[in-house]
Order: C-alpha cells, then structure tokens, then sequence
C-alpha cells in the first residue's frame, strides 16, 4: 500500500550538545529507532517506530534524550479523537484486530482512590510497628467451620491444606513464553526469600524451576500447557485458570515466533508452534464440570496442595464465586478489568469486564450472605499499585492480592504497552536471547525484594494507625473505609459509608 | 655464590639480568657494555633525533633499577677475549685490561652496522659521515646537523628511513638512496612499499632507488656523493644505514660455532657449555620456514636474554621457535607486519586495501603464515598469535580474510579459556 | 612453563591473587557504556561530554560482536595483565611495566607510539590513540576503589573479582 495514514505516537529528542555518538542507544533499541549516520557523524531516530519505553532515554550516558508525545494534532474534537482515528486508519490498512498490552488504560473510576482508611485516635491508640510486634501473615485455603479438641487439648479436626504468605502478596500468573525466563527465575527468587508465591502461568513450569517448588502457584488452564502429574505436584499450590481480568471470555495466544527450544519443551508443544489456549476449557460447561475438575487436580495430588479457582471480573462475579467455592475451591481469585497481559484484543481489554473493587465487595458480600466465605480464601489483582491499595482490598474483604503490574514495573517495565511485538526492550516480555539477558536475575530479584519488603513495612505503619496488629484482623472492616466522590450506589456495592458519616 | 657475567647491555642484557635474579637471590650479576650510556631503547634513537623523547627518558631504567636487582654494570668495557678453559672473559676499561671470571656466560654483544665499499669514504677522516645504530650515533648526528644541511641517507630500509624521519623538519633536504627499486625492500613488497614512500615523499623527502653510492667526494668533510647511474648529489650530511651484521667476532674467536650468528641450542646455550647467547647475534629457527637466520628484533632479543637467564639460574627453559615481526610508524602512517610477507605462487594472499588502508594476508594450508598492516592495525596481535600458535584458519568463527578481525574468531570455549587461562609468555 | 617473572622493582615473584576485571559474556548486553565510562575515567576533564567533544581517548575496553547461527551476543574484553606480559617484551621504549601489585601499565610519558605492544598482544586489548603518540590499556583504574567500566555496567556484566571469586561465579 503506498499510501500510509499512520504517523508516529512518539517523537525523539536528542540534545546534540549532549550527544557524544556513543551509540548506546543505537544499540540497544530492538525497535531500531536510532541509527548512526556515518557520512555526518550523528546519531538520527525514525520516530514510527518509537514505543516509549525509555530504554535508550535510561541508558543514555549523557542524558540527552527524551521521548514526547509526537505533536501532531488533528481537529479538536472529542467524539473523533486522535486516539480513534488512528486506531481506524490501523484497521483500514491492515484488516486486523487490534493489539494490546498491559492493562485497561481508558479513563475509569480508579476506586481504590476514592476511598479513604481511618486512623485512631485518643480512645483506641494506634500501634507502633517499629516497638510492637505486628503480624502480615496470612494462610491461604479453606478452613474448617468449626475446631474440635479432645480432652488433652490436642486438635482433633483434620486441617484442610493451607499456604502461608509471610506478605498478602503473591505474583499474579505470567506465563513462560510470555514473559523471559530470566523474568521467571527473578520472580520465583523473589518469592522464595520474601516467603511468599510466584504464578507459573499457563506454559508450564520448566524443569529448571522446579527447585523453587514450595514458592510456586502451577497454573491450569483451558490450553493445558505443560500440565502433567510431576507439575501438578510440583507447586505449593494449584490454580484452575477460568478467566483474565485483561480478557474475560477469551483465551491466551503464545505466537510460534516466541516458542522456541525449552518454551516447546516446558509447553509440551512442537517449536514454532503457536500456543492458543481455548477461550473455555472444553471439559467444563457446568459448576459440576469444575468441581470435577478440581478434584480430579486434588485427586492427582494426594488433597495435599489448595486448588485456587481464578476468574476474571464480570458482571456477576457474586454469584459465580458462590458456584466456585461450592465446587471446592480453596480460594477464589477474581482479576479486575484493569489487570495486566501480554496481548488482547484492544476492544476486549478496554470493554470487557469490570473493576475490581466493586466486583471484591459484591464477591465477599454475597458469601458472607450465603455463610460460606470461611470455605474459601478470596486474592483480588488487576491492578494493585501500592500497598494502600491492598490495605484497602482487605479491608473491602480479600485474604491477599496478586500483582502483576506493579512486579514487571519493578523489573523495568515501563509500560510501553508493546510485549505482544515480543522485542520488549527490558528483557520482560521477550524470548529473543539477546533482550531477555537484558534482565539480569541476580540484580532484579534484588528489586522485588525490595519493592515487597517495603510495602510490608507500609501495610504495618497503616495497619498500626488503625490500631490493628495482625492483617487477618482486618479483613473485611469495612468500617476502616470511607468513600469520597461516590454516589449512592457505588457506596452501597463497596459497602462502605461516605467520609465525615 | 654463582657468578654470572652478561656481555651486552641492551634488550637481551637486561632482560637475562632480571631473569638471573629473579631466580638466584644471591649470585653475583655482573653486565659489561662498550657503551657509555646505561641501557637505554635503541629504536628510540631516531625519537632522541627529532626531539619527541628526551634524553632522559631515552633509558629503559632508572639508576634505582640497576641498585635494587643487585647488577653490576661496568660500561665503557669492551670484553676483547673470552677464556673458555679458564672460564674468563678478558675485558678492556679504556687502558687497562682486566679479566672477570664466569660460571655462566651471557654474550648479548648484538649487532654492528654494515659499511659498504664506497670509494673514498672514510669515517675516521670525514666528519660529516654516520652511521645510525647507537645512541651516541644519534647524539652526534643532532650536534652535527644544521638548518641548512643537505642529508643523504644510504639505505631506504627501517634504519634509513628512522633517520629520515629524525631529522625530517631540522634539515634543508634529505634524500635517500637504496639500490632496491623498494623502500624497505627486506619486509615489503612492492605494492606495499609503494604506499609507505609515497606517504614519506609528501614531506619532501625523496628517494633515489635502483642505484647505490659508489663515490664521495671530499676529505676532511664528505661535500658530494655520487651514485652508480651517474647522478651526482650535494652533501652536507651522509648517514650509512644499509644494514647490520651480527657481532660474533669475539665468538668465532672463543670457538663457539657461528654462522652469520652463534648457533645456540633451544635453551640458549651455544656451542660452549656454560655460555649462551641471545639477541641480534644469534641465529634463531623461524616457525614458519624452519630457517636458522637472525632476527634482529628487540620483542626478540628481550624473550632470548629472559629464556637465556632462566637456563642460566639452572631453570630448565625451552625458546619457542620465533618470526620476523615488525611494527614501526612513519609520519604517522603505522606499518606492522609479521611472518612471511612476500607474495609467492604456494601462497594465497588476500589484499584488501583503501585510501591510505592495506591489510595483506598470507595464507598457507589452512594457516595465517603472514601479514601486512597498514594504518589498520588496533587488533593486529590477533593476527599474531594466529601465526604463533599455528592456528587452523577453519577452526574459527569466521573467515579472517573477508573482514576485520576480533577476539570473537575464537569459539566461545577458545575464547573463554584464553581469557581465563593465558599467562602471556615468550 | 612452570616459572614466571615479572619486572618488581624489589625482583620479587608476586603471586597473590590480583583482582581483575572479569566480563561474564552471558550478562554482557553490548550497549558500550563501559567504553563511554572508560573514556571519561581516562580523561583529563572527567566529564562525559566533554571527553568525548574534546579530548580524543580510546577506550581501553573493548565490545565485540558473537555472532552465532541464530543470535547476535556481545562480549566486554580489556587486558588480561598477563602473568609475564608479551607487551612489556616488545615494548622499546620501557614505558610498558607491571607494577608491584602486578598491574600491567603504561607510561604515556614514555610512550612513543610505535606499537610493538600492539602487534603482540594476543587479545588485541591494546589501542592507540588518535594523537598516534601513545596508546591506551585498562590500568584497572588504578586509585579508585572499583574500575569505572565495573561501576557502570547496567546489567553487572562485568565484575571485579579475584580469580578464586570470579571462577566461583561460572
């Protein structure tokens, strides 16, 4: 096609009093934006094919780059935007379904932000993590209705499987293939010295992550990738893939491209070959046809390990967590509509399911209506940003939390929201040899270390204003939650009362 | 106590000094030289000449060097005789004549220039004649030479040209003559000798090839030389620079077997137990022609006086077989070169040259046996160390000849395994 | 060869373990900025831009290109400050030396650029610099506590280590 509508997101801007043509950025741009012009000795950029991702902006030795949004405006007008413009004049040359990355980023209620945690004051005196012991530990799975002891004090009630999580964070599921194995192993080592999970996803589990087996979450799910009885018993826990917050209703797709020798090997598929999970699983149809599932994955492993059911945020999640957790589930994860993937379908991802906040509230109100919530344990993720956020979502009713974002972001990500190209520049979202040991291991763990740890320190210090000493204690205080800028309605859902109430 | 004795204090002197005491805390090190000066870099002297390395930078150590090893220099000592049976080395200290004794012998008496027969030239008559090997030479020269004179070089090889590049700039006009249609005629060949005097001739140096001085004139003071096809030229200056032989008079005279070099084993002993022999006056074997020839290079003559004072101290050390290698600038144009350089029908050679560019490859059987390099040579130690160690040309990562070369020709295991593991060596 | 020397001024054989610089090929991301570092730790201004706007260093590191079947890789190379280095042999004018902590160095004041050293280091690690009189090598940075290509390395590809330390990292 000669004529080409499209023109560049992004513009690139060099200082030349800066720029000593060193040539890092040339180098490390998979997008080959930059080049060097040997005839004038500068360093040029095609602007086109800039995504933002601030990898040559990071590098850069002399700081003499930035990325802006490309100038170009069309007519002001806020039905046609620029936005959907370009997004028309893409399909009209290509034919295709849009691509995207990442999360939801259209302009919804964020409603974590509107809504505020109390604090004590004078009557019930707030505690001081620093001086007072302070617990953040939670256990995942059913548990029992009821404790029976015999005359000895010794318990006689047989304890159904739990996991302990030293911090109510696990890393959300994020499969081998689409993301790096060196992304993986800093994922998984980062679970084990936290004391807390990483999601194996669904490609698998390669066998060289098996050593980090008591940190893993094995993920199931419609594709049935790399799933056998060694993986199934491999992992701490188990977790039934139904739904993708970033998705709902549709299922993964690894492209050829990416499944290279140990991804075919891990998936169990021929290299080369694109990996598209089914957008349901074809034995379920039914509640019954999941408890049947669930307990055959219980079965396999000896009813030692939890079996977590996750499904995305619809608009009856209520009554379809009630279903789940009657088939079985230890713990239901619900996944907002502004979680993370790979690749969606743009109309999917930006259209299709709802917020999490709201979708938690109704979820763990309608179990505690149909006194069944102790059954299970209930993880929320789709975008949890911070650790106010997950004061907030336990407060709302959940065990504990899931990222997925917010753990690429502390591995380099920078939201580009480019991973479906697979030349993710920050050796995350890639399995080209070359960008993946971009991600050095031994350094990035380090960072989600860190970013874990001092968020663990931060529910403490807010845990501790509210006068509360152990996390489990606040599950479900709604009581702790205020609404700002809410209407009627959205405070009746949330379950929470308008601030100054 | 052991008692070595080093004649000769230069490249192989030194470097059979420091091995000696590197490895006989205690033995008595004594180096003599006919020179006045410590042991000091020889190819500098043409640096000495235009002023680029002052005099007191000219010494390869400082006094402190030569007190902290414990040697013993005696300079201005000339050793006349050496007593094999007697295990002595008479030595002339100007007038007086002593002997020293031995138990190990070092002669590292290097090289001497080479006069041709040139009617009427006389260099204890004629002031303004030179020779360019030493650095007395060179500090005579810079005295003698003024704006004004007219310099006539006789030899357009590396010495020749070392000198015209010395005094280029301090001189009315320097002509060198060579009876080569070549410059350089012993390292290159003629294609590649070409760019290097082109390259020299843009700063008005010029060059009268395929003929040779046969005459000079004037007594006291050379004022004209005149060349075999008939060209006369003015002179104020005439430098004799076309080559140097070996100095093994004292050698031949103490029985050691010599050719145009002493003979020496693989330990660097001559034909004389207990006395060896390194640098420019002896014969080494090539490694790629199996030849027995001198190689009058200082990497060479510092290896040969390291490996000799090993053997000395009783540590059993092989030499390595060696290969002509050369590595020199002109007005800023870098030739380096190693191995065998000059085109032949068994040879495959790849030239792949640009403006002012040339790298030339010498390829037999599946080994690199040579090269030339010129004004492109930042990895040419690669190269070297292909010829050293006899590297298969196919076993690598990629074909040398069609681009440039890096350390990634090696495979990864090869590469990781120099890295981790190489010591360096002779 | 089981004996090696090298040129102490006391004539001592050293064998301690020397820290080197070790660059592990695996991490190695080829983006240069060790060689931009390299530079600026060499130059007289200590400023990147200006170092490279005005003062003309080579870089004493050097980035290589691996290509294999199917992937490009890159790996950092700087001198090895061999045991019994070559360049100190064929160096005519003793400004290349080790010095007492086995450093392999080279005296720019004595330096006359004729690159013999050039011609027989077998990793070509060696560079002349564009004035043609001198040449630069890794020094290890000597005087600071960490080489500034080591500091940084974006993806610590490259480590400085002793032999034991880095050996136990491969």
């Amino acid at each position: 096609m000669s004529l080409n509508f499209n023109t560049p997101d992004f513009e690139v801007i060099r200082n030349e009093n800066r720029c000593i043509q060193c040539k890092v950025c040339v180098r490390q741009c998979a997008n080959t934006v930059h080049f060097y012009d040997e005839e004038d000795n500068v360093i040029c950029a095609d602007d086109t094919k800039c995504v933002n991702c601030h990898r040559c902006v990071t590098l850069c030795p002399t700081k003499a780059l930035v990325i802006r949004k490309y100038p170009l405006e069309f007519r002001e007008n806020s039905n046609w935007s620029g936005k959907v413009i370009k997004e028309i004049y893409k399909q009209s040359q290509t034919g295709g379904v849009l691509l995207s990355s990442m999360g939801n980023p259209e302009p919804f209620t964020v409603y974590w932000d509107k809504m505020l945690l109390n604090a004590s004051q004078v009557t019930n005196p707030s505690i001081d993590p620093l001086r007072e012991p302070m617990e953040t530990k939670v256990m995942i799975g059913r548990k029992p209705e009821k404790l029976e002891f015999d005359s000895n004090g010794k318990l006689l009630t047989k304890m159904p499987p739990n996991i302990e999580l030293k911090i109510p964070v696990m890393f959300a599921a994020m499969s081998y293939g689409a993301i790096s194995r060196n992304a993986h192993e800093s994922l998984a080592r980062a679970a084990e010295e936290l004391g807390i999970f990483y999601n194996t996803g669904e490609g698998g589990l390669s066998k060289d992550f098996y050593r980090y087996g008591e940190n893993t979450i094995v993920q199931v799910a419609s594709g049935r990738f790399g799933v056998h009885k060694k993986y199934l018993n491999a992992g701490a826990a188990i977790e039934i893939k139904i739904g993708q917050g970033a998705k709902p209703g549709i299922g993964g797709h690894l492209p050829g491209k990416k499944v290279g020798e140990d991804i075919s090997a891990t998936r169990m598929i021929p290299v080369g070959s694109d990996a598209i999970s089914p957008a349901p699983h074809h034995d379920i149809y039914s509640i019954e046809d999941l408890r049947q599932l669930i307990f055959s994955l219980k079965e396999t492993t000896d009813y030692k390990k939890p079996v977590f059911v996750k499904i995305a945020a619809v608009h009856n999640s209520a009554a379809i967590a009630s279903g789940v957790v009657r088939a079985g589930a230890d713990a239901v994860v619900v996944d907002g509509f502004r979680g993370g993937t790979g690749a969606a379908p743009t109309r999917v991802r930006n259209s299709v399911g709802i917020p999490i906040e709201l979708a938690l509230a109704a979820i763990d109100q309608r179990l505690r209506e149909e006194k069944i919530r102790n059954y299970c344990s209930l993880i929320v993720a789709g975008s949890i940003r911070n650790s106010s956020d997950i004061v907030k979502a336990v407060a709302l009713g959940a065990d504990a939390v899931y990222i997925g974002s917010a753990a690429v972001i502390a591995l380099g990500c920078h939201m580009c929201h480019s991973c479906s190209t697979g030349k993710c520049n920050w050796g995350i979202a890639t399995q080209y040899p070359e960008l993946v040991k971009r991600l050095n291991p031994d350094i990035m763990y380090k960072r989600l270390v860190n970013l874990i740890s001092a968020w663990n320190h931060e529910i403490q210090e807010l845990l501790g204003g509210m006068g509360i000493n152990a996390i489990e204690s606040l599950r479900g205080n709604r009581l702790m939650l205020r609404g700002v800028d809410l209407n009627e309605k959205e405070l009746e859902i949330l379950g929470i009362k308008y601030a100054g109430e | 106590m052991k008692k070595y004795l080093i004649i000769g204090n230069s490249a192989a002197g030194v470097n059979a000094a420091v091995a000696i005491r590197t490895n006989d805390k205690t033995g008595d090190v004594k180096i003599i030289s006919c020179e006045e000066f410590n042991s000091y870099g020889r190819p500098l002297i043409s640096y000495y000449l235009n002023g680029k390395v002052k005099s007191e930078n000219i010494y390869c150590h400082d006094e402190d060097f030569y007190r902290s090893m414990n040697l013993e220099v005696l300079l201005n000592t000339k050793a006349e005789k050496v007593d094999t049976i007697k295990k002595e080395v008479l030595v002339g200290l100007g007038e007086r004549i002593s002997r020293i004794s031995y138990d190990k012998l070092l002669i590292a008496t290097g090289s001497s220039p080479f006069i041709p027969y040139i009617k009427n030239l006389d260099f204890n008559l004629q002031k303004n004649v030179f020779t360019f090997l030493t650095y007395k030479d060179s500090v005579k020269l810079k005295e003698k030479i003024t704006k004004n004179s007219r310099v006539v070089i006789a030899g357009a090889g590396l010495i020749g040209l070392k000198a015209a590049e010395g005094l280029f700039g301090q001189v009315a006009s320097i002509t060198v003559v060579d009876l080569d249609n070549r410059v350089m005629a012993s390292v290159l060949d003629k294609s590649e000798a070409d760019i290097i005097q082109a390259h020299i001739e843009q700063k008005f140096i010029s060059f009268k090839l395929q003929t040779s001085i046969c005459e000079v004139q004037g007594e006291n003071n050379v004022s004209r030389v005149i060349l075999s096809n008939g060209e006369t030229l003015n002179c104020d200056i005439l430098v004799v620079a076309v080559g140097v032989r070996p100095n093994v008079v004292l050698a031949k005279e103490a029985g050691i077997k010599t050719s145009k070099g002493m003979f020496v084993d693989e330990y660097m002993q001559t034909s004389v137990k207990d006395i060896y022999a390194a640098g420019d006056c002896v014969e080494s074997l090539d490694l790629l022609t199996g030849e027995s020839k001198v190689f009058a290079l200082w990497p060479n003559a510092s290896n040969q006086g390291g490996i000799a004072g090993l053997n000395m101290t009783g540590i059993k050390t092989r030499t390595p077989k060696t290969f002509a290698m050369n590595s020199i600038s002109f007005f800023g144009l870098q030739l380096t070169s190693a191995g065998i350089i000059n085109n032949s029908r068994s040879i495959d050679t790849f030239v792949d040259s640009t403006k002012n560019k040339l790298r030339k490859l010498n390829v037999l059987n599946d080994n690199l046996i040579g090269f030339v390099l010129i004004n492109d040579n930042q990895r040419a130690g690669i190269y070297t160390s292909l010829i050293n160690d006899k590297v298969g040309l196919s076993t690598l990562a990629y074909d040398i000849t069609s681009k440039d070369i890096g350390f990634n020709v090696y495979s990864k295991q090869e590469r990781t395994k120099k890295i981790w593991d190489y010591k360096g060596g002779y | 060869m089981g004996c090696v020397f090298m040129l102490c001024k006391d004539g001592s054989k050293k064998e301690s373990m020397m820290k080197k610089i070790y660059a592990f090929e695996s991490k190695c991301l080829g983006c240069g900025l060790c060689e931009v570092h390299c530079r600026t730790a060499h130059s007289k201004s200590k400023d990147i831009v200006k170092t490279h706007k005005r003062e003309n260093i080579a870089s004493a590191i050097v980035i290589e290109e691996n290509l294999s079947s199917n992937t490009v890789s890159y790996f950092a190379l700087q001198c090895r400050h061999c045991e019994n280095p070559k360049c100190i042999k064929a160096c005519i004018s003793g400004a290349m030396y080790k010095d007492d902590s086995g450093i392999v160095l080279n005296n720019k004041e004595k330096c006359v650029g004729c690159l013999s050293c050039i011609l027989v280091c077998p990793f070509g690690v060696i560079k002349k610099n564009d004035d043609g009189r001198s040449v630069s090598k890794c020094d290890l940075c000597v005087g600071s506590c960490e080489p500034f290509c080591v500091k940084n390395c974006p993806n610590e590809a490259i480590k400085f280590l002793d032999e034991d330390g880095a050996r136990a990292l491969i």
